[in-house]
């Protein structure tokens, strides 16, 4: 083989897909002087980034090492809004949790304090008091934890105005290009193959989301990421029903195996539990659902009624406004819920996969972190937890 | 290139158009018949409150909401005229706790 490349055919580092994580990968990198190739197959972005809702943020998490790591990656937001010329409509007006089970009260204001002790901002409003704020909520929730400086944002907005922003500090950008093989000389990567052609390079990240495994098989590696369908109901434009963003908090007090109020079989079935999200343009998408269907992203109609039903339970007057679209996204999911930002076993090969449903929140601080790992400093976040070898090394039994 | 979207009865209808009596073949969808009356805009949006009207004329777009007999955000493209109809333009998003009050 031949080293004498044309200058356009090598890079520094490849970054293999343009998701948010995946511009936010190759804008780090292009920000910090690297020669880097962004290979995208469709546009950016074209995976589960665009086929989600846009929340950054802390609440979904109990105090602890991933909590903290979602308050950095939600931190890094303003600094890099201002550094795009796309304006991804960062908007850090809290996300509310609704509690209308009362074995949860007790719970859920004794986690405020390790919530607070994270510098994460959080308000316990009781029932007066959220009825005052939100006078759509249904009369009887009990409760609402506020997570007061929880974001959200437009993530197709986010990926492109990262891919563009990359680009102009001199990241090569490749839309509509496939990854086809990765090349490797004596066990270390050499080069990336596309449909387009091969660009030498010594450091590939795989960035592939739900698609990681696949270009882990490249390289004869397993990268145990499942795709985790979540669908969406989108609202038609309308004020009134929900003045910011809200989840259920039932919904991860149920992951201790606890029944919530008022779920049916089909919601249980589904995973169904109540997002609602209001968009800068009017609209407010409500979720979620989380169900192991390989890579199908159609809509499902009793899953859709299922959501329907429980966001109506929260938010009664959803029964007037009317339903105009729907669509489903694949959550790109690890055993554990930690997303892998990490080294392998292949020289040059790195891992920036996996954020199940904290992809968009995370995409910044992933990007950031792999900049670090790769520029051989410390990171700024203990990366050992996220580590690829967590899932090759089986513990062994005690 | 037009064709009307609803066959010819030959009948005309009524209908009120921001408070004015406009006569219509009865053959048309409100978005026609408002459009060929003059309008320039059928709604205005929720932010900066800018002018729209419509686009697809096939249910997709949402760009030509109306209030029509009092239900806001109706697509007119997708509705037929009919006699005594009362119809104004979308002027940003309808609230919902207002309709609840009423
Ligand atoms: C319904 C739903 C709601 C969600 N809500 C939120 C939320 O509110 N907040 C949040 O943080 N996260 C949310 N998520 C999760 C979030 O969508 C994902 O974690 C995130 O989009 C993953 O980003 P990514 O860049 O890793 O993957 P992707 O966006 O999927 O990017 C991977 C890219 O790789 C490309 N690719 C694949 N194979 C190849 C190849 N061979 N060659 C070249 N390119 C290739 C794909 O085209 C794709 O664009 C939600 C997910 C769903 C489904
Ligand atoms: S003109 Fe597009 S939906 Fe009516």
């Amino acid at each position: 083989m031949n080293d004498q490349q044309n200058k356009h055919d090598a890079a520094e580092v490849v970054v293999l897909g343009g998701g948010a994580v995946g511009t936010a990968v190759a804008y780090y990198l292009a920000r910090a002087g690297r020669n880097v190739a962004l290979v995208e197959l469709g546009e950016f972005p074209w995976g589960s980034s665009k086929r989600c809702d846009g929340h950054a943020v802390t609440y979904d998490s109990p105090p602890g090492y991933f909590s903290r790591l979602c308050k950095a990656g939600l931190d890094l937001f303003p600094e890099v809004a201002a550094d795009l010329d796309v304006d991804f409509d960062f908007e850090p007006e809290g996300v509310g949790l609704l509690i209308d089970d009362e074995r949860d009260l007790e719970t859920a204001r004794a986690s405020i304090e390790g919530k607070r002790a994270e510098g994460i901002e959080v308000q316990f409003w009781d029932r007066a008091e959220l009825r005052r704020r939100e006078p759509g909520v249904a009369d009887d929730v009990l409760a609402c934890l506020n997570f007061a400086s929880d974001a959200k944002l437009n993530p197709m907005r986010l990926a492109f105005g990262l891919a563009r922003r990359a680009g102009a500090y001199g990241a090569r950008l490749m839309p509509r290009t496939r990854v086809t093989g990765i090349e490797t000389r004596d066990g270390a990567v050499a080069a990336v193959l596309t449909d387009r052609g091969r660009i030498a390079s010594p450091v590939v990240i795989d960035a592939c989301g739900v698609w990681a495994p696949l270009i882990g098989q490249m390289v004869g590696l397993t990268i145990p990421i499942r795709p985790r369908q979540g669908q969406i109901l989108v609202s038609e434009k309308l004020r009134g029903l929900a003045s910011q963003s809200y989840a259920e908090y039932g919904y991860l007090a149920a992951k201790g195996g606890r029944k919530r109020n008022g779920v049916t079989a089909d919601m249980e079935a589904y995973g169904v539990a109540l997002v609602a999200e209001p968009t800068e343009a009017g609209t407010v998408l409500f979720g979620s659902s989380r169900r192991y269907v390989g890579l199908d992203t159609s809509s499902h109609p009793g899953v859709l009624r299922a959501m329907a039903q429980r966001a109506r339970r929260f938010f009664p007057r959803l029964a007037e406004a009317r339903i105009i679209r729907c669509y489903a996204g694949l959550r790109p999911a690890t055993p554990d819920g930690k997303p892998i930002i990490s080294p392998t076993p292949v020289p040059g090969f790195f891992v920036a996969a996996g954020h199940e449903g904290n992809g968009i929140g995370l995409s910044l601080i992933t990007g950031k972190l792999v900049a670090e790992l790769l520029g051989g400093g410390p990171t700024s976040v203990d990366l050992a937890p996220l580590r690829l070898e967590r899932f090759l090394e089986p513990p062994h039994a005690a | 290139m037009f064709t009307k979207a609803f066959p010819d009865s030959g009948k005309s209808v009524t209908l009120s158009f921001e408070g004015k009596a406009i006569t219509v073949s009865a053959d048309m969808t409100v978005a026609a018949a408002v459009l060929g009356h003059g309008a320039k805009h059928l709604r205005t949006t929720a932010k900066s409150g800018e002018e729209r009207a419509p686009y697809c004329h096939m249910g997709v777009c949402f760009d030509c909401l109306m209030e029509i007999d009092g239900v806001p955000n109706q697509q007119a493209c997708l509705r037929r005229v009919e006699e005594g109809m009362t119809v104004s333009r979308q002027r940003g998003v309808p609230d919902l706790a207002r309709t609840e009050e009423k």
